[in-house]
């Protein structure tokens, strides 16, 4: 898991720039699911078990993660060789200051900033990125605007944690990747869509659960945390466990499949923790309106430090998830209220 | 960097309907003038027109018997590449919400209208064109302090010559839409000025572009309510489910020489801005590059969007269904949102020149999408 983990946080994708990351989960596939194939968003699109509700009990469950991550677009190329930029999600400018990111073609560059007279002032707008140009001529030959980038920062191991940015999705991506190499017999067709431009609005979301028109939905992703110093309040820890989506900004999650999982946990004897999100939302808000609407939950990591470089994540929380979602798998759903 | 001269000369008929689809009435909601004078111009110009329920309007135009026709596999077999154009019709605008006991109507805004703009006035309110100006305290009488900060919209008031509520409701009822009366006129060089660049700019540039026959299924879908959420070309984009969309439209234009560089979003006069990215859509980037490489071989003027604010019909249109490529051509209109907006003649040509030729190449097959 954790390998997987590593592998996946290493490469770079911000929102509508998700090519490598995509083609890493790609390969991944390989073997795991059938049908794979990327859509008109970029989703990439994958299922496996037996066809549409053939056996009893069985529906057409979508498992949904997302591939990309906060990060910016470069905007201008100045006369001088710097670039401006746009955030791409959540990108805090006073993080921002100091960072090496590194373009998806493979560039890097070093973003800092004009003089401000007090730090409130810091915004995206007085942020600069060099990467080492002369002239504006020079700086073209390597970054266009419409280019996209992240911060560089390669995954690390911290004790049995994980350290790095993206760590929390691509958490969730790695722990739909293994349910799937663990997945034996299940009563459901499984759906899975990697999904892109989360982190600007769950625009890909959207069309990936019209095309795929599920009978219930879950979404894997971060979450955050009301573990750090002075935290805000949220009564989610890291390490102990997955937890199940109940709410957050864009939704609230079906109770029945709620009552699923919680079930599943305690068959396959695992810690879980309920998430009531009040900072974020997620996709469980479009997947769940699409076609006539769509019965949907969630399973969430818990990520401290979330959209920086530094998100931690513990191994112990996706592997957690991993048998949840297998055993949520192995049996029928019960979706009546 | 000077102004560039269009690439082909214009068409005869882009002023009198630039000047037409300007001048109409169509604040969101209410686009039925806008959509009559659309539609009469466009008779004749497609196979089939027709509106919907939620009021947009398409002309669909089949895709050639003879000739070479990109065609794409359905499910239901081979068919032509259907392109969607889409221009918003809507426009912003006021609204009647109160008329007073003293014959005043209190209004709302419709759209993102800035109420520093307001003030003073002159529209027309409703379906028969009744002139008003929006009123305030003359100078003469203000305190000091009343000048230094702006007057919300909510303390402003429509005085349409009525001194009771019975004599005003005579002419308007709670619910009209009102609108500036500012009249089309070219200016300066090869600009023109009016009151809905945006995005009426747009809707003229789709109804010409009816003019030509591609190798495609061509819908022009002329949209309603843009500017209160992206609205119509949601459901627009549902019903033609379109291999591709072009969203025509007015963007933001600030380019001064006194602000600075990556706050000016587009230059006023070098040719139709593309978007890489703003507020609601990422392009399919690699589609816009192709586009780019395009125009830069035919020598279309172009430039891209260099702010990431702002948006567009796409993004309602590029979630629908599974997903649909959709790419926006925007004419830089300075004071956008705003009684008197300002285009390039020269932009507009060229927006047109980059229309019809994206059309014919990806007939061709020459664009991958």
């Amino acid at each position: 898991m954790k390998d997987m983990l590593l592998k996946l946080a290493e490469a770079t994708g911000p929102s509508g720039s998700e090519d490598a990351v995509r083609e890493l989960v790609k390969k991944e596939l390989a073997g795991l699911a059938e049908d794979v194939r990327v859509d008109a968003m970029g989703n990439l699109l994958a299922r496996t078990g037996p066809r549409g509700r053939a056996s009893k009990g069985g529906h057409k469950v979508l498992l949904m993660a997302h591939l990309d991550e906060v990060g910016l677009v470069v905007t201008n190329v100045e006369k001088n060789g710097f670039l401006r930029f746009s955030p791409m999600g959540r990108l805090d400018p006073h993080v921002c200051l100091g960072q090496r990111i590194r373009f998806t073609g493979g560039a890097l560059g070093v973003i800092d900033a004009e003089p401000v007279e007090k730090p409130g002032d810091l915004k995206i707008d007085k942020l600069f990125i060099d990467i080492g140009a002369a002239s504006e001529e020079e700086a073209r030959k390597t970054v266009r605007p419409g280019d996209m980038a992240a911060f560089d920062r390669a995954p690390a191991v911290l004790g049995h944690r994980v350290t790095g940015r993206a760590v929390g999705s691509r958490g969730a991506a790695a722990v739909l990747l293994q349910t799937l190499r663990g997945l034996r017999a299940t009563p459901h067709e499984v759906l899975v869509a990697f999904t892109v431009q989360k982190e600007v609005g769950s625009r890909g979301a959207r069309p990936a659960a019209f095309g795929v028109d599920p009978d219930l939905a879950l979404v894997l992703d971060a979450t955050a945390t009301g573990d750090t110093p002075e935290a805000r309040r949220m009564e989610v820890s890291l390490g102990k466990g997955p937890a199940i989506k109940v709410q957050d900004q864009s939704g609230m999650a079906y109770p029945a499949l709620r009552r699923a999982l919680a079930a599943a946990a305690a068959k396959a004897g695992k810690s879980v923790q309920y998430e009531v999100l009040e900072t974020a939302g997620s996709e469980l808000g479009v997947v769940q309106l699409s076609h006539g609407g769509i019965p949907a939950s969630g399973l969430s990591i818990p990520t401290r430090y979330r959209f920086g470089p530094t998100e931690v994540v513990d191994v112990e929380d996706l592997e957690g998830a991993v048998a949840v979602l297998t055993q949520f798998l192995k049996d029928p759903v019960d979706l009546s209220f | 960097m000077g102004v560039t001269q269009p690439a082909e000369p214009r068409p005869a008929v882009t002023r009198p309907v630039l000047q037409k689809f300007t001048e109409a009435a169509g604040v969101s909601g209410d686009e039925v003038e806008i959509r009559r004078v659309v539609r009469e111009t466009i008779e004749g110009l497609a196979d089939e027109i027709r509106s919907d329920t939620i009021g947009n309007l398409f002309a669909t135009q089949q895709a050639p018997r003879r000739g070479k026709v990109r065609t794409v596999k359905g499910p239901e077999g081979e068919r032509p590449l259907r392109v969607m154009l889409a221009a918003h019709m809507d426009e912003c605008g006021l609204m009647v919400q109160r008329i007073g006991k003293d014959g005043l109507l209190r209004f709302g805004k419709v759209g993102g209208i800035d109420d520093r703009v307001l003030v003073s006035k002159a529209v027309f309110v409703g379906d028969r064109r009744l002139p008003g100006v929006i009123g305030a305290k003359p100078i003469h009488l203000q305190e000091r302090g009343d000048w230094e900060k702006p007057i919300p919209y909510d303390e402003m008031y429509i005085d349409i010559g009525a001194t009771s509520r019975d004599e005003a409701e005579r002419h308007v009822k709670v619910g009209d839409r009102a609108i500036f009366a500012t009249r089309y006129e070219e200016i300066g060089r090869n600009a023109a000025k009016a009151k809905s660049f945006d995005d009426r700019a747009g809707c003229a540039i789709l109804a010409e572009s009816l003019v030509g026959r591609y190798g495609l299924e061509v819908v022009g879908a002329f949209t309603v309510q843009e500017e209160v959420g992206l609205r119509g070309a949601r459901v627009a984009a549902h019903a033609v489910d379109p291999d591709l969309t072009i969203v025509l439209e007015g963007t933001s234009c600030n380019d001064m020489p006194f602000n600075p560089l990556h706050g000016q979003s587009t230059w006023f006069g070098r040719g139709p801005a593309l978007t890489l990215v703003d507020s609601f859509t990422i392009a399919p980037i690699r589609l816009v590059r192709q586009v780019a490489d395009l125009a830069e071989k035919h020598k279309i003027p172009f430039q891209f969007k260099r702010v990431t604010l702002g948006g567009n019909d796409a993004g309602s249109i590029h979630k629908s269904r599974a997903g649909i490529p959709t790419l926006a051509i925007s004419l830089p209109t300075r004071y956008i949102h705003a009684p008197a907006q300002l285009i390039s003649l020269d932009d507009y040509a060229n927006a047109q020149a980059l229309l019809s030729l994206i059309l014919d190449h990806l007939a061709k097959g020459d664009l991958t999408l």
